[in-house]
């Protein structure tokens, strides 16, 4: 009883490539820049898309193969929380949720007690006889979110459900859809942009890269050893990939890498950007991994101050306010990094 | 902000003020003529006049039937070349255009070879269960339907294919059949589409003249419709039913233009 999907989808930009299996109850969270077929495969396991290889089948039903198979949409019991959430602009908080039910046969009178119950769990049942366009954006999300779960589904598909909102929107939206995930008896699959939807929300990560899965795992297995350079940015690490040989790893650009591991062969490192410093000149003494480069931008993180640094490896360095203005950084400016073996998480790529 | 630039850019040049004030007057002159001359006095009683008040009574069942017939068999079609995928859509939408275009005289033509009694379908409607068309009540509301049905469609193909689809998806991943999403999506958010479509295909139907007398002629009570009776009154040197008639369509014209300045002429020039 589960998810099982193994499929490609062809279109004009790009061909998606998807392996998942799940399990009920499990939560996936999809991962990856733009344009990496994210939503696309989220269409696809909606029925809204057709596959063009492979299959689908749901708790043993097969929804979609390339034999010709494709349970048409409003069959296959997913629900969708679109990332622009889509709520029908002229119908009620109420009655956007009741449509579910509605449309599934449910009396109408059935389906507003439970729409009704729905929105209570969310939250909003004192907004349920406002239009979409009278709600917040939080508030919508969670009438968008009732709607998708009051329609009873096997499935659940979330597109970014936290991006529309503020930093602290975001969090408490995140909080509460993590309680309804966990009572929640169908599969979850997640996308999203933030690290912190997906170390919060999902059990299991699928980074998605080019159309093609290129790393699952835990999101704690995910960010330590990220696989590409979105989720390494994602997670605040720095990655270098590269051939290691006798404790030194060569990149494609041949800078090479002092560090601690034995680990030889084709290997990622990633290290934080707070065991990277940053010197007026060349730095003596121990740190053997040093770059001379130029700043690109500055911002603040936390206490600290995050700096994007251009060298021969593409580097962020979170150093301390006092620094920036000790070291005179400025975008522009010329810069020399530096850090030490014994900071670098190397494995295998 | 408009004066800010003619300020800005100086006076408009006498060049184009002095043909644009022509084509104002030129537009403008013979309606007023029509208010000027109209026989204030003795209007309403012209048209209660027997004629007129037959006309005038027709013309608004006949069109109400019309604007019915647009509704029901105009918002499919507007559906089906809005939202789905066949081959020769472009080719049925230039068929659906071409009443737009085509003089009415002609189409009266052509529907009495179509369902005239020796027509294509007339000829075996009428020698079969022995129903003629033309002539009656019944071929004025297909002579209005045949010319304004393309108002219609056109009108609400555009607010469909104006509102988002993805609605559609988001009705589908509800559980909604194509035909449940027809009924409680799309089409209530093509309700201002619809509304201007009907009013404008119901004005077109008011407005039929040479389909209508060609196909149904001209008889007081059961086909001589409103514009028919003002060029019947002119010709028979009754202007003053005429005049009085004529000012209920161009009242009926700016009620009409005044109802949909919001929705549909907006979208025209925003």
């Amino acid at each position: 009883m589960s998810l099982v999907a193994h499929f490609t989808v062809a279109r004009p930009a790009l061909t998606t490539r998807f392996d998942l299996e799940a399990l009920p109850g499990d939560v996936v969270g999809l991962i990856g820049p733009n344009g990496a077929g994210k939503t696309t495969i989220l269409r696809v396991l909606a029925g809204l898309l057709p596959v063009t290889t492979g299959d689908i089948s749901l708790n043993g039903r097969v929804l979609a193969s390339a034999a010709g198979v494709h349970v048409p949409a409003h069959e296959r019991r997913t629900g969708f929380v679109f990332q622009d959430l889509l709520l029908f602009p002229h119908l009620s908080a109420l009655d956007n949720v009741a449509f579910g039910p509605r449309s599934r046969g449910s009396a109408r009178r059935d389906a507003r007690t439970s729409a009704l119950e729905w929105l209570t769990r969310l939250g909003v049942d004192h907004l349920a006889d406002r239009l979409p366009r009278q709600l917040s954006g939080g508030q919508a999300q969670r009438v968008a979110i009732a709607r998708a779960l009051a329609s009873d589904p096997a499935l659940l598909l979330l597109d970014e459900p936290t991006a529309a909102l503020d930093a602290t929107g975001a969090m408490s939206l995140r909080t509460q859809l993590r309680e309804h995930l966990d009572g929640f008896p169908g599969v979850t699959v997640l996308v999203t942009h933030t690290a912190l939807d997906a170390m919060v929300l999902a059990d299991r990560l699928v980074v998605v890269d080019a159309g093609t899965v290129v790393q699952t795992g835990t999101p704690a297995e995910v960010a330590a050893h990220p696989r590409t350079s979105h989720v390494a940015a994602l997670v605040g690490l720095n990655l270098v990939s590269g051939r290691a040989r006798g404790g030194i790893i060569t990149t494609g650009d041949n800078a090479a890498l002092v560090v601690s591991s034995r680990v030889s062969g084709d290997v990622f490192a990633a290290f934080a950007p707070a065991a990277v410093s940053l010197f007026d000149s060349r730095p003596g003494g121990s740190p053997r991994n040093a770059w001379p480069g130029e700043v690109v931008s500055l911002a603040p993180h936390g206490d600290a101050v995050r700096v994007q640094i251009r060298s021969v490896i593409p580097l962020i360095a979170d150093v301390t306010p006092t620094s920036i203005a000790g070291l005179d950084l400025r975008p522009g400016a010329p810069v020399w990094a530096s850090v030490k073996a014994t900071e670098i998480a190397v494995y295998p790529a | 902000m408009s004066s800010d630039k003619a300020r800005s850019h100086g006076r408009a040049p006498l060049g184009l003020v002095i043909p644009a004030v022509i084509t104002l007057v030129f537009l403008t002159l013979p309606i007023i003529a029509v208010v000027v001359r109209a026989p204030w006095t003795s209007v309403v009683d012209d048209l209660r006049s027997g004629d007129a008040a037959t006309a005038l009574r027709l013309s608004l069942q006949t069109t109400t039937c019309s604007a019915l017939l647009c509704v029901v068999f105009g918002i499919p079609l507007a559906w089906l070349l809005a939202r789905s995928e066949f081959n020769g859509k472009s080719a049925v939408r230039a068929l659906v255009t071409l009443p737009l275009v085509l003089p009415p005289v002609v189409g009266g033509i052509a529907l009495l070879l179509a369902l005239g009694r020796n027509g294509l379908v007339g000829g075996p409607l009428h020698d079969w269960f022995g129903i003629s068309l033309p002539f009656t009540t019944v071929a004025v509301v297909i002579a209005q339907t045949f010319v304004a049905l393309p108002f219609m469609v056109i009108s609400v193909e555009g607010t469909f294919r104006a509102t988002d689809s993805r609605f559609d998806d988001a009705a589908a991943t509800l559980g909604a059949t194509r035909w449940q999403t027809f009924r409680r999506v799309t089409l209530p958010l093509a309700g201002p589409g619809v509304l201007s479509g009907t009013v404008l295909s119901w004005a077109r139907a008011l407005g039929e003249f040479g389909a209508t007398v060609t196909f149904a002629g001209s008889f007081p009570g059961t086909t001589r419709t409103m514009p028919t009776a003002v060029y019947l009154g002119l010709q028979s040197g009754d202007p003053d039913v005429a005049i009085a008639l004529s000012l209920v369509l161009i009242a009926v014209s700016i009620a009409i233009l005044a109802l949909l300045r919001d929705s549909w002429l907006s979208k025209v020039a925003p």
